[in-house]
C-alpha cells in the first residue's frame, strides 16, 4: 500500500475528468539565499496537502503543492546525490539527467520545439533563466484559491531574498463547456489508474488485461521508490521516495487556426467540421469515442464513466472508425494491432492535467487575437522514458506503428508541423469505395509551446528535511539473492546513498540525444582510455 | 501492406518446404557467400553485403580513428549507384572494418574505385591494402576476397534494388503532391495534372517491357553519399555490438544463423518481419568465438530495443541467449536487456546510407504503391472517361499506403 501521507495530492489525486478543480494557480519562483528559502519551506510545510489530507475533504479548501526544479535540489545540497545515480542505474540515469538538463535544454532535441515553439522564442520567465520552485495551488472555488494564495503571498513577502518570477492562472469553464478545452473537446478522459492509489478506477484506465477488463498500472510509473511496471524498484532513496517528477508545459493554441482549417476541410470533403475534428482527436467534442461512437456524438455515452473511456483498437486495424495518427490513438495506443504492443504502451503513460488559461473564444466568433491555451501539468516517475518518449516517438514521429509510414504526418492535433515542402497531412480512411479517403493537407501547428520546466514533487518527509536542513537516514542495504530483480549495482552497499552534501562538482548532463546507441558506455570509455595509455607508450 | 487473411497457399508452401529442408540441411549449409553467382536465379537477386575485416598498420590507429571521427571528413564524393548503406568501425585498436550493403559486388567493387582517393586515405593505414589503391579494380577485388567475413546470418526487410528503391520515394511523393494539387479541382484539372503525372519518368521502372534507364539527373539517386554522424529521430541508424559466445554453444547457434539466411535469401520469408524498423541484420563469427552483430533501424535506439523485447522477443532469445552476459529473463527484461546491448555495443564511426532520412515503412509502402500505380497507369489514360471515379476506387484501395 502506497504512503498516501507522503505524497503530494497533485500526484494521484483530482486528475480525472470532473474531478479536476475549477481555480488552478501556479506561482514560479528562484531563490537567491539557501537559508531563506529553507525557512520558506519550513513556513509553508503545513500547508502542503498530501493524498490523505485531500482525502478529507477532497481539496474543497484549497491545495497547495510544491515542486522543485534541479537548481534548487543542486543548491540545498542534493545535486551529488542525483548524481551518484548517473553511474548505477542506467534507467534512472536517464530520468535525472532530464530532470537535471531542464525541459528548456531538451526542448528542441526530445519534445520537437522548434520553429514557433523554439525555446528561444518562449516567454521570459521559462527562457531566461532556470526557475527553481513552483507552488501549485487549486481549489473549487475561487474564495478557497484566494486563501491558499494568501497565504503562499505573505510567505513570499516575508523573504526578500526570495524572487517572484512569474504567475500562470488557469480556469475551466463553466457551463457547456465544463470540462472542455479551448478547441472544444471534453479534455483529460483517459487517465491511468495507479495500482494501490486507494481510489475508484474506470474501465479503460489502466492497462488492457488478455480478453477482457483492465489491470491498474503498478505505482512505481507515478510515485518514485515504487516497483515500476518493469518490475523494477527505481530512486529507492529516501529522498526520492514517494516522490514523483512533474512536467509543466504553456501550451498556446490557435483556435481561430483550427476553427478555420477544420472548416476548410470540411467544406472541400462535403462533411461537417465536426466530423473532421472528432476524425483528428479520436473522440467527438462531448469526449465520447470514435470507437464507441463511429458515426455521430453520443453525449449520453461521453456522461457514462463506466463506458467513455472502455475501448480498444483491436477490431480497428486499419483505423476505418479511429483513423491511425488520432491524437488519442497515438498517445494511449491501449491494445492496437497496428502499434506498438500492450507491453510497451504500460511503459509509457502518463498522467495529465490540463487546465485553460485565457478567454474562451465564442464558437463561431473571429479570432480576437488574445493568447488562450492550456497550463500542461505531466506526472511520471521517469521523464525520458515516459513524457519524453511519447512525444518524441508518439507525437511527432510514426514509428511505433506498422501502418504510419510518413514520419512527417505527426499528431493533428498538437504535433509540431512542418512548413513548406515537408509540411504533414492526415488521412481519414474511408470504408465507401465510390468516396477518395479524406486527406487533410499542409497540418498547421495548432499548438505551441510557451514555455516550461521540469519539476521533482518531492515527498512531505522530504520537504520536511529539506526544509530543517536534515539529511536523510542512512539507506538501509539488505542483501538481495543473485538473480531477484534486486540485485541491481545501485544497492551496492559501498555506494553511500545518503551522502547529502556536494563533494565534487556535477558532470554535465547530456542535454542532446544520443539517438543513436554508438555512446560507449563508461566501461567502454574507460577500457578505451586504458588501452590508449598503454597505446601512447 | 495489404490486409491478408490466414496463409496464402504460396506461404504454407515455403513454410512446408523450410522444415523439410531444415531437415536434411541443417548444420550442412555453408555462411552465406557475399559474391553474387553469375547463374543465380532472379527470385534469389536483392541487397547482398560483404563486411571486409583489414589489420590496421602498427601506430596508424590513431591517425585513422581521427580521420573517421572527424563528421567533415567524407571519403565518397560520388552518387551510390547500388549501394544501400556502408559504415566504419574499428575494435581492439588494431582493427578496421568496413561493412557494406549493395546490390551487386561489382556495384561495390566500383563504388570504392570511383572513390579511390578517399577511400586510399583510410585504408592506406591498414597492412596488405593493394599499392595501386582502390582504382586497381582487381586487386581491390582480390584484397576484399581476401579479407571478407562469412556472413552466418544476413536479414533483409526487402529484395529490391537501390535504384528501384529511390524511384518508389520519389514516385510516392510525386503521386501525394499530384493528389494534393488536384484536390477541390474541376474534372479538366485533374485530367491535365493526371497526363502530366503519367509522365513521371520514375513509372518507367516499373513496366518491366521498357529499359530502365532514367537519368540519374531525374532521380533522387544522384545524391552523393554521405558519411556523417546522425542526430535526429526520424532518421535511419546503425547499431553494432561485439559479444562473447558462450563455449559449447558456437555450433548450435551458427546452425540457427545459417538456418535463418537460409529462410530469407533463399526461401525468402522474413523471420523477423514482425519488427517494422529493421532493415537490415548481420553476423559474422569473429576470433573464433565472438559475435559480431550489425543492424540497420529506424529511429530511437529505446524504441528498436522495446521492439525486440516486445515484438521479436523469442527469436532474440534464441540467437543473443547463447551470449556470454545475457540477461536470464532475456530480452523482456528490457532495463537488463538494453544494459547488455549498451554494455557490448561498438561505437560506429562513421555510417552512411542512399535513403538515411527514409523509414523501412515509407520504402515498403512506396514499393507497394509504385507496384500499384505502373499498373493503374497502364491502363487508365489521361482522356479515361471515367478517370475520376477510377481514381477514387484506386485510392480507396490503396490508402493504407498513403497513411
Amino acid at each position: 500500500m502506497l504512503d498516501l501521507r507522503q505524497i503530494q495530492s497533485n500526484v494521484l489525486r483530482g486528475y480525472r475528468y470532473g474531478t479536476a478543480a475549477k481555480f488552478v494557480h501556479y506561482t514560479f519562483v528562484r531563490f537567491t539565499d539557501e537559508a531563506d528559502a529553507r525557512a520558506l519551506l519550513e513556513r509553508l510545510l503545513p500547508q502542503v496537502t498530501s493524498c490523505e489530507a485531500y482525502d478529507r475533504d477532497g481539496g474543497a479548501q484549497g491545495v497547495l503543492n510544491i515542486a522543485l526544479a534541479y537548481p534548487a535540489i543542486d543548491m540545498f545540497g542534493y545535486g551529488g546525490q542525483a548524481r551518484a545515480l548517473d553511474a548505477t542505474d542506467d534507467e534512472a540515469t536517464a530520468a535525472v539527467e532530464a530532470f537535471k538538463c531542464g525541459m528548456r535544454a531538451r526542448a528542441k532535441a526530445y519534445l520537437g520545439d522548434d520553429g514557433s515553439s523554439a525555446p528561444d522564442r518562449w516567454e521570459a520567465p521559462y527562457r531566461d533563466e532556470r526557475l527553481h520552485a513552483v507552488f501549485a495551488m487549486n481549489a473549487p472555488t475561487s474564495d478557497a484559491l484566494q486563501r491558499v494564495r494568501g497565504s503562499v503571498d505573505d510567505a513570499l513577502a516575508a523573504y526578500a531574498s526570495v524572487v517572484r518570477v512569474h504567475d500562470e492562472a488557469g480556469a475551466h469553464f463553466d457551463g457547456e463547456w465544463a470540462g472542455k478545452e479551448h478547441f472544444g473537446f471534453a479534455d483529460g478522459i483517459a487517465q491511468p489508474s495507479v495500482l494501490d492509489a486507494g481510489d475508484e478506477a474506470y474501465p479503460g484506465d489502466g492497462t488492457p488485461k488478455k480478453r477482457r477488463g483492465w489491470s491498474r498500472l503498478r505505482s512505481g510509473e507515478f510515485v518514485l521508490g515504487q516497483p515500476d511496471e518493469l518490475g523494477q524498484v527505481q530512486f529507492r532513496s529516501a529522498f526520492f521516495k514517494n516522490g514523483s517528477f512533474m512536467v509543466f508545459r504553456k501550451l498556446q493554441q490557435h483556435v481561430g487556426l483550427y476553427r478555420d482549417y477544420v472548416r476548410s476541410v470540411a467544406e472541400r470533403n462535403d462533411v461537417t467540421p465536426e466530423f473532421v475534428g472528432a476524425k483528428m482527436v479520436g473522440r467527438w467534442q462531448s469526449g465520447a469515442p470514435l470507437m464507441r461512437a463511429p458515426d455521430e456524438d453520443d453525449p449520453e455515452l461521453a456522461r457514462d464513466p463506466h463506458k467513455a473511456n472502455d475501448f480498444r483498437y483491436c477490431d480497428d486495424e486499419f483505423g476505418d472508425r479511429c483513423p491511425l495518427g488520432a491524437h488519442i490513438r497515438r498517445n494511449n495506443p491501449r491494445e492496437d494491432p497496428s502499434g506498438p504492443g500492450v507491453v510497451q504502451t504500460k511503459l509509457h503513460r502518463i498522467i495529465r492535467r490540463a487546465t485553460p488559461y485565457g478567454p474562451q473564444l465564442e464558437p463561431g466568433a473571429d479570432d480576437d487575437g488574445t493568447e488562450r491555451g492550456t497550463l500542461f501539468v505531466v506526472i511520471n516517475a521517469n521523464i525520458a522514458r515516459q513524457f519524453e518518449f511519447v512525444q518524441r516517438n508518439w507525437v511527432n514521429s510514426v514509428l511505433s506503428s506498422t501502418h504510419l509510414t510518413f514520419p512527417n504526418d505527426r499528431d493533428p492535433l498538437i504535433g509540431a508541423q512542418h512548413s513548406g515542402p515537408r509540411a504533414g497531412k492526415y488521412l481519414v480512411p474511408n470504408t465507401s469505395r465510390n468516396r477518395a479517403p479524406l486527406i487533410a493537407w499542409d497540418l498547421p501547428r495548432f499548438v505551441t509551446t510557451r514555455g516550461g520546466e521540469y519539476f521533482l514533487l518531492p515527498s512531505l518527509d522530504t520537504l520536511y528535511n529539506l526544509a530543517h536542513d536534515v539529511p536523510p537516514p542512512p539507506e538501509q542495504v539488505d542483501c538481495p539473492t543473485l538473480d531477484s530483480p534486486d540485485a541491481r549495482p545501485d544497492a551496492r552497499p559501498d555506494v553511500d546513498q545518503s551522502v547529502p552534501r556536494r563533494t565534487s562538482p556535477a558532470p554535465q548532463p547530456a542535454c542532446v540525444p544520443d539517438t543513436k546507441p554508438d555512446q560507449p558506455s563508461v566501461g567502454t570509455k574507460l577500457r578505451a582510455a586504458l588501452k590508449n595509455a598503454f597505446d601512447d607508450e | 501492406m495489404t490486409p491478408k487473411d490466414g496463409l496464402s497457399r504460396r506461404d504454407f508452401g515455403r513454410a512446408a518446404g523450410a522444415i523439410i529442408t531444415t531437415g536434411l540441411f541443417t548444420g550442412c549449409r555453408p555462411c552465406f557467400s557475399p559474391f553474387t553467382p553469375e547463374s543465380e536465379p532472379l527470385h534469389r537477386r536483392g541487397p547482398r553485403t560483404f563486411t571486409v575485416r583489414a589489420k590496421v598498420s602498427p601506430s596508424h590507429f590513431r591517425e585513422l580513428r581521427r580521420l573517421l571521427n572527424d563528421p567533415t571528413h567524407n571519403p565518397f564524393k560520388t552518387d551510390a549507384r547500388g549501394i544501400h548503406y556502408a559504415r566504419f568501425f574499428t575494435t581492439g585498436h588494431d582493427t578496421l572494418y568496413f561493412m557494406v550493403i549493395y546490390d551487386e559486388y561489382w556495384n561495390a567493387v566500383h563504388f570504392l574505385g570511383k572513390n579511390a582517393e578517399g577511400v586510399d586515405e583510410i585504408f592506406g593505414h591498414c597492412s596488405g591494402f593493394p599499392r595501386g589503391g582502390a582504382a586497381d579494380a582487381e586487386a581491390l577485388d582480390r584484397y576484399l576476397r581476401d579479407n571478407f567475413l562469412c556472413v552466418e546470418l544476413f536479414y533483409r526487410a526487402y529484395d529490391t534494388r537501390q535504384s528501384d528503391i529511390r524511384d518508389a520515394l520519389v514516385l510516392r511523393d510525386n503521386f501525394l503532391s499530384f493528389l494534393r494539387d488536384s484536390d477541390g479541382g474541376t474534372d479538366a484539372d485533374l485530367r491535365a495534372l493526371y497526363a502530366d503525372f503519367v509522365d513521371d519518368p520514375h513509372l518507367l521502372n516499373h513496366d518491366k517491357s521498357k529499359t530502365n534507364d532514367v537519368p540519374a539527373a531525374l532521380t533522387a539517386a544522384n545524391r552523393t553519399f554521405q558519411l556523417t554522424p546522425i542526430r535526429s529521430p526520424d532518421r535511419v541508424g546503425p547499431f553494432t555490438l561485439l559479444a562473447r559466445i558462450k563455449d559449447k554453444e558456437l555450433k548450435k547457434v551458427q546452425r540457427l544463423l545459417r538456418l535463418g539466411t537460409f529462410a530469407t535469401i533463399d526461401l525468402g520469408v522474413r523471420p523477423l518481419k514482425n519488427l517494422p524498423t529493421l532493415h537490415f541484420a548481420r553476423v559474422s563469427v569473429v576470433d573464433r568465438n565472438y559475435m559480431l552483430f550489425a543492424s540497420v533501424y529506424d529511429g530511437d535506439f529505446i524504441q528498436y530495443v522495446e521492439d525486440f523485447g516486445t515484438r521479436i522477443a523469442k527469436e532474440i532469445d534464441k540467437i543473443f541467449g547463447s551470449l556470454v552476459g545475457y540477461p536470464m529473463a532475456g530480452s523482456r527484461d528490457i532495463i537488463a536487456f538494453k544494459a547488455f546491448l549498451r554494455a557490448r555495443q561498438v561505437k560506429t564511426n562513421a555510417f552512411g546510407g542512399s535513403y538515411l532520412d527514409r523509414s523501412l515503412l515509407q520504402i515498403k509502402s512506396s514499393l507497394a504503391l509504385s507496384k500499384a500505380l505502373a499498373e493503374f497507369t497502364q491502363s487508365v489514360g489521361p482522356s479515361d472517361r471515367r478517370l475520376g471515379a477510377k481514381l477514387r476506387h484506386f485510392l480507396h484501395d490503396n490508402q493504407l499506403l498513403l497513411t
